[in-house]
């Protein structure tokens, strides 16, 4: 199997069209691809399978899907699950909360704050009072967060949705002095998220699986290249990660991927 | 006056500007002062929260960002240049200082003078581009905001710099109840102000923005001055830069997208104009501040963060608008 890897820098969605139309005129065998936009990728997938390449997306998919597997997170249902974890912790009494977006207008900002939305509507004891962009910048985060905690004294959580948004919650958080009065439920593990969990100063992430998105989804396309059958797309799925299992081998094994890990 | 010597036209030249400056700009800054004491009082009736001390540091905190790349883009603007980097070269600033602290192992103050130093190199770059190569500024800081953003990931690898949280104290201490960023935002807009109304390049550059051809003629080269403001501009985003990085303790590759618009906007709605000869620094602080009171009253009320870039949108209408009746008032004078 030859494999070539290619990208645009940043979100350049015309860039990544012209990529993948350049490599289906190479007609290779399979394409993996991370859809930068749902509708406007969604062309070119049925052009490559027109042409009997074998087309899979990780981490974000097309728009319809179609029969194209997609090997990603459940992000309806991972916030989801953030809003039944935020009601276990404020048992009994509840109380409000706020929702802090990353990239308004995207499917993954999109379905998080839907799942967190359709998981709140279970739970009448919490009540969102608050819903800004941080903007996928850790500065926009922590100014939104302490204006958030500002106008609302009562806050008892926060549902940060993105890694850069995680980290301005739990700064803000930190300079508001609220540390353990309001929990800042994080998204993503990035060096600094992860030390604001070991800190006590985020409650608990929703660590995602690149490596298993990568690792399967490929694996899909070169299975189809050579037997004709296709594996169907999968939910990667998420770890719950929390000061208590941070240090776990099995939580270290999610946040510090290797191939063995997979190959067995 | 028939025999004028020609050192006697542009001093002339030069009073006049200064007068029809101060008389016309003075007018901006009256509405857009209204402006901020409309929002401030709506903001008091509307949030019991807005008027806490905690609050109004918050404000400040907020604020300075914009305020200190409002300072600088007046220069530029002044000389009817414009300097769309800024947002970039704070974010290259607001990363290799904060390397230079944490890699480098340099003390706290001598990385923060290093991220104002590499602004002043992009600006010092813009600044030599504009005066010498005949490109437009437009397109000389478009270019250089490309390459920013591609070197800071290039330096960076999308990383961020962690660095130790008593780093916060430049972006979001306090000395005695006031927050430490207003303290350096009043700092560099006194010397700003006294540098361009009370020195001879201050002067220079209000005369190469509103008539360039008679400052060339008054001789005033504009080779030699045009590049200091573009420096000075390079400066004022690097210590935003820094200021970001302490506010976050950790220097963001992705920090500055799309923040020179609020500088640009600052500066207009205070009464620059982007015809050049116009602008002040007092000004761009009141545009400054407008807009930190439009983001932070926003969340306050929960206002849908599309709205804010909306009623920010508006506020640029409406004060070029006001700008472009003065003009025709003043045309209409003589």
């Amino acid at each position: 199997v030859k494999t070539i890897v290619t990208g645009p820098t940043g979100v350049d969605i015309p860039g990544q069209i012209n990529m993948l139309r350049d490599q289906i005129t190479k007609q290779v065998n399979g394409l993996d691809f991370a859809a930068q936009d749902a509708q406007a990728l969604e062309p070119i997938a049925a052009q490559a399978q027109s042409q009997h390449i074998k087309v899979a997306n990780f981490d974000s998919g097309i728009s319809p899907q179609g029969n194209v597997r997609l090997f990603a997170t459940d992000n309806v249902r991972w916030a989801k699950n953030v809003a039944d974890r935020m009601a276990n912790s404020l048992r009994p009494t509840g109380g409000e909360v706020a929702l802090i977006h990353f990239n308004p207008g995207s499917q993954t900002d999109n379905q998080r704050a839907q799942g967190f939305k359709q998981g709140l509507s279970a739970h009448q004891s919490l009540k969102l009072v608050a819903e800004q962009n941080g903007n996928a910048q850790v500065q926009t985060g922590l100014s939104v967060v302490t204006n958030i905690l500002s106008a609302h004294p009562d806050l008892k959580a926060i549902f940060a949705s993105d890694e850069t948004s995680t980290v301005g919650a739990a700064t803000a958080v930190q300079r508001a002095g609220k540390v353990g009065k309001v929990l800042v439920f994080g998204w993503d593990a990035a060096p600094d998220d992860l030390k604001a969990l070991q800190q006590g100063l985020v409650n608990s992430l929703v660590v995602q699986n690149p490596f298993k998105m990568g690792y399967d989804s490929l694996n899909a396309v070169v299975h189809e290249v050579r037997t004709g059958q296709a594996v169907p797309g999968e939910d990667t799925g998420a770890t719950i990660v929390t000061r208590a299992n941070v240090n776990t081998p099995a939580v270290k094994n999610v946040l510090q991927p290797r191939c063995a890990t997979f190959t067995g | 006056m028939t025999a004028t010597s020609s050192a006697e036209i542009p001093k002339r030249t030069a009073a006049n500007e200064l007068i029809r400056t101060h008389a016309t700009a003075a007018f901006s800054q009256v509405a857009a002062a209204g402006a901020v004491i409309v929002l401030f009082v709506a903001l008091s009736l509307s949030s019991s929260v807005f008027l806490t001390s905690q609050n109004l540091f918050n404000l400040g905190v907020q604020t300075s960002i914009t305020a200190v790349l409002a300072v600088g883009m007046t220069f530029v603007i002044i000389t009817a240049g414009i300097d769309l980097s800024v947002g970039a070269a704070a974010g290259v600033a607001g990363v290799l200082g904060a390397k230079l602290i944490a890699s480098a192992g340099l003390p706290a103050a001598l990385g923060i003078l290093g991220g104002v130093g590499v602004g002043g190199v992009i600006g010092l770059a813009n600044g030599v581009l504009v005066a010498y190569s005949g490109l437009n500024p437009f397109i000389v800081t478009l270019g250089m905001m490309s390459v920013c953003q591609g070197v800071v990931f290039l330096v960076t690898n999308a990383l961020p710099v962690p660095l130790p949280n008593s780093f916060s104290w430049l972006g979001a201490g306090s000395v005695g109840g006031f927050p430490v960023p207003v303290l350096f935002v009043l700092g560099v807009a006194i010397a700003g102000h006294l540098l361009l109304t009370r020195s001879k390049p201050g002067r220079f550059f209000y005369a190469l923005g509103s008539n360039p051809e008679a400052a060339r003629l008054s001789g005033i080269s504009a080779r030699r001055y045009l590049p200091l403001v573009y420096v000075i501009s390079g400066l004022l985003a690097g210590f935003a830069g820094m200021l970001a990085t302490s506010q976050t303790v950790s220097g963001q590759p992705t920090f500055g997208v799309g923040i020179e618009l609020n500088a640009i906007a600052a500066a207009v709605i205070g009464g620059a104009s982007l015809f050049g000869g116009e602008g002040t620094i007092f000004g761009s602080l009141i545009g400054a501040l407008l807009i930190g009171l439009v983001q932070n009253g926003a969340v306050l009320l929960n206002i849908n963060s599309y709205w804010q870039s909306v009623i920010l949108g508006a506020l640029i209408w409406i004060a070029v608008l006001f700008d472009r009746v003065r003009r025709r008032r003043l045309a209409a004078v003589g």
